[in-house]
């Protein structure tokens, strides 16, 4: 596989390419795209070479298999947290230029999100559709954002669940339920259950709100078994160097 | 031989439209302004030195007395339209490509006039009584629309301006006909500029060919291997040929779309929606051809027989919104005429007919789907929700500082706002001061539209309050939401939160407190007039 990668022996020396000026540079970079391995190489990286998840969430890593959240998969969030969770990870998956939709979620504080490391300007509000529109609106958001966050006030179809499911994965997007996934007809592929917490800085009449202990319960179809649980903290801001508008990577 | 390949073609020009439909009389110093730039000038201003693209500053310090004028599309389309009825009377064929600027093919109209001349000075007759003393008109005539359109902006026999020029803004008309077969010659000393495709003549003038005539002089082979389409088409307009090949494809009939109003449409604003969903659905139809359109014939047929047709050209290919807007500027014009010159009768029928289409040249996307979750998909994705959720149903969110988890931000409709360019109102740096009062990360998940309203008790099981002086009546001890009592177990505030003190009507004094209550989940409650809401959550 290698081999077939680096075609041209000179792409990878690096003489040459401190030495190159202009075209020389632009024709390895073509060369790197136009390549038949460019497609493996592509779907290597989106599947498995994942950046590692947000410190707070990290102690979350080594029970999910391979390491993360995937794209494609469906995510369920509930109980304590649930909403600081999912945007905490909605955050991680929008990376640098992704955009995250919100469905039905009128009451979603976007300040606080924000401080989740949602980036506030490619953020795109919906109201609830009609449900006989809903998975029309929602297939439509896949095609084009990285995370899709919802919470349908109403069952959705097995047909039309199977078929947003089947286009969340062809797209690499991530649906995001905020119930928990009980609309949703199917089991989710990771469920983060927030099962207790535990409150920092508040007293009785004095300080404030500054962070949480969080007992997580990771269930879902792809968890790796049953009873799997994990304490994250969950102070003021999950990915910090998204809010300051630092790249990530 | 190039003659043959171009229609012969005479466009009329009011200049300064924007400046004229405001009614200025051209020795009063105007201009017209869009985002603090000056757009479109009066004679007398420019007199002063007042150009377009000048600031607003820059303009005033020129001139101090400049009237300053809002740009107000509408109203320049609307009162456009006498100028382009008068002209019906000469032919029905009348393309309008702009307020200020239509067309039409001169063929027909100059053998009745008997000759071209007897013709411009017909359009001349007609156009001068609408523009009441307030504005010029330039009648030009040469193969194709691209000549035509510059020979309007010629003194006779003279240099090209981008402007009028002071020394002929005294007649009130001006005609210049470029003779059959002589617009190449006509074209090659202006400057290559007037193509206005920046991108291509930004090349072309670094090439040392700064005239039209230099441009036209490659071989169209080599213009087309090197700058493609656009090249072509710049080179075609060089040489004094029509700007796309004459073997247009004729739409075929099915492409048009029209509506029947039910009963018949007396005000403009109901056939505003109705335009809106014609125009999408021609859109639709074409989009399903591969096909884009250049030239949209708009028809509107009264109950009592009375028909308006309007031909719309633009110089790139008209998008569903552009021919919604045409249409609204044509109905808008005619319901607003004068009495004798506006239907007697409400609008029964509209129809819309793609006149002249072109294979669309969209935008390609990317075959492993590299660019997915870019700004321009999700744009895409808004204007076709939008049709499904309405314009208000997409938003996005901004900041404006204040005190509550709901007041940081605002939402503003998707529609209203690029979301391909930087939004800084959208960055957490936007509200730079600090607002008094506000709460310290972390914001609470989930922000009730409506507060839920609780009861909050003492140990007593008196309702606790909180005095002017901002301190509590006793020690939050149980709190009812609508799922029944709960114990709190830890608390703190009040911060007393005030705003607009200095307004008697919108003045607002309220509380705040965090709570965490038995089952460990914390909230941000609020108490105004005695009266406790869970505002917030920390979902």
């Amino acid at each position: 596989m290698e081999s077939i990668v680096d075609r041209d022996p000179r792409d990878s020396d690096p003489r040459v390419r401190d030495s190159n000026v202009g075209g020389r540079a632009t024709v390895s970079e073509l060369r790197a795209r136009l390549g038949p391995v460019s497609l493996i190489r592509q779907q290597t990286e989106n599947t498995t070479a994942l950046r590692a998840l947000p410190e707070a969430l990290a102690p979350l890593a080594s029970i999910l298999p391979m390491g993360g959240v995937q794209r494609g998969w469906s995510v369920g969030v509930d109980g304590h947290g649930a909403w600081t969770l999912a945007m905490g990870l909605a955050g991680w998956l929008m990376e640098a230029d992704g955009w995250m939709a919100a469905v039905g979620l009128e009451d979603l504080g976007l300040v606080g999100a924000g401080e989740q490391g949602v980036a506030l300007d490619r953020v795109l509000m919906v109201e609830t559709p009609p449900p006989d529109q809903w998975p029309t609106v929602v297939a439509a958001l896949v095609e084009a954002m990285h995370v899709v966050c919802v919470r349908p006030h109403h069952r959705i179809g097995r047909p039309e669940a199977r078929r947003l499911q089947a286009r969340a994965r062809e797209q690499q997007a991530v649906l995001v339920h905020l119930d928990g996934g009980r609309t949703w007809p199917y089991p989710v592929d990771l469920a983060l259950i927030g099962r207790s917490q535990q409150w920092d800085g508040l007293g009785e009449g004095h300080g404030h709100l500054q962070g949480r202990r969080l007992l997580v319960e990771v269930g879902g179809r792809r968890a790796p078994g049953v009873g799997q649980w994990a304490e994250v903290r969950l102070d003021g801001q999950l990915n910090e160097t998204r809010l300051n508008g630092a790249g990530s990577r | 031989m190039s003659g043959l390949e171009s229609t012969r073609m005479v466009v009329v020009w009011c200049p300064d439209w924007p400046i004229v439909s405001w009614g200025v009389p051209p020795d009063e110093p105007a201009a017209v302004l869009v985002a603090n730039r000056v757009v479109s000038t009066s004679p007398a201003a420019r007199e002063e030195g007042v150009r377009a693209g000048q600031r607003r500053r820059e303009a005033q310090s020129r001139c101090p007395d400049l009237a300053l004028l809002d740009r107000d599309v509408d109203r320049e389309n609307r009162l456009f339209e006498p100028v382009v009825a008068a002209l019906d009377a000469i032919t029905p064929r009348v393309e309008v490509a702009g307020a200020g600027l239509v067309g039409f093919p001169t063929r027909g109209p100059a053998r009745f006039f008997g000759g071209e001349e007897a013709m411009a000075r017909a359009v001349v007759d007609a156009v001068i009584p609408q523009l009441s003393r307030r504005g010029q008109v330039r009648v030009a005539i040469a193969d194709g629309v691209f000549a035509a359109r510059l020979a309007a902006r010629c003194r006779p026999g003279g240099r090209y301006t981008d402007g009028v020029d002071s020394a002929a803004v005294n007649d009130a008309a001006v005609m210049q006909i470029v003779p059959p077969g002589a617009s190449g010659d006509f074209l090659a000393p202006m400057p290559i500029t007037t193509l206005e495709m920046p991108d291509l003549t930004d090349v072309l003038i670094r090439l040392g060919l700064d005239t039209l005539g230099l441009f036209a002089q490659l071989a169209a082979a080599d213009v087309v291997d090197r700058f493609g389409r656009d090249g072509l088409l710049a080179h075609r307009l060089a040489r004094g040929l029509d700007d796309h090949p004459p073997d247009l494809r004729h739409p075929a009939p099915d492409l048009a779309v029209s509506w029947t109003f039910e009963p018949p449409a007396e005000v403009i604003e109901r056939c505003a929606f109705v335009i809106k969903t014609l125009a999408d659905e021609l859109h639709a139809n074409l989009n399903s051809r591969g096909l884009s359109c250049t030239r949209v014939a708009i028809e509107a047929e009264t109950e009592t027989g009375e028909r308006q047709l309007r031909l719309w050209r633009h110089q790139g290919t008209l998008s569903a919104a552009a021919v919604a807007d045409r249409a609204r500027w044509q109905l808008d014009g005619w319901l607003h005429q004068t009495a004798a010159s506006r239907p007697s009768s409400g609008i029964l029928r509209l129809t819309i007919v793609p006149d002249e289409v072109v294979p669309a040249t969209g935008r390609q996307l990317g075959f492993w789907g590299a660019d997915r979750g870019r700004a321009e998909d999700v744009t895409r994705v808004v204007a076709r929700l939008q049709t499904i959720l309405g314009a208000d149903g997409l938003t996005v969110p901004e900041f404006k500082g204040g005190l509550s988890a709901g007041e940081q931000l605002r939402i503003v409709p998707a529609a209203a706002v690029d979301l391909t360019e930087a939004r800084p109102a959208a960055g957490p740096g936007w509200t730079a001061e600090p607002w008094p009062g506000r709460l310290p990360p972390p914001s609470p998940l989930r922000v009730h539209p409506d507060p839920l309203p609780v009861e909050l008790v003492d140990e007593r099981g008196e309702p606790l309050a909180v005095s002017g002086r901002g301190e509590l009546s006793g020690r939050p001890h149980r709190i009812r939401t609508e799922e029944g009592w709960r114990t709190v177990s830890r608390w703190a505030g009040p911060w007393p939160a005030e705003q607009r003190w200095w307004d008697p009507l919108t003045q607002r004094r309220r509380a705040r407190m965090q709570m965490v209550l038995d089952d460990s989940s914390a909230h941000l409650l609020v108490i105004e007039r005695r009266q406790w809401w869970i505002e917030a959550s920390y979902f």
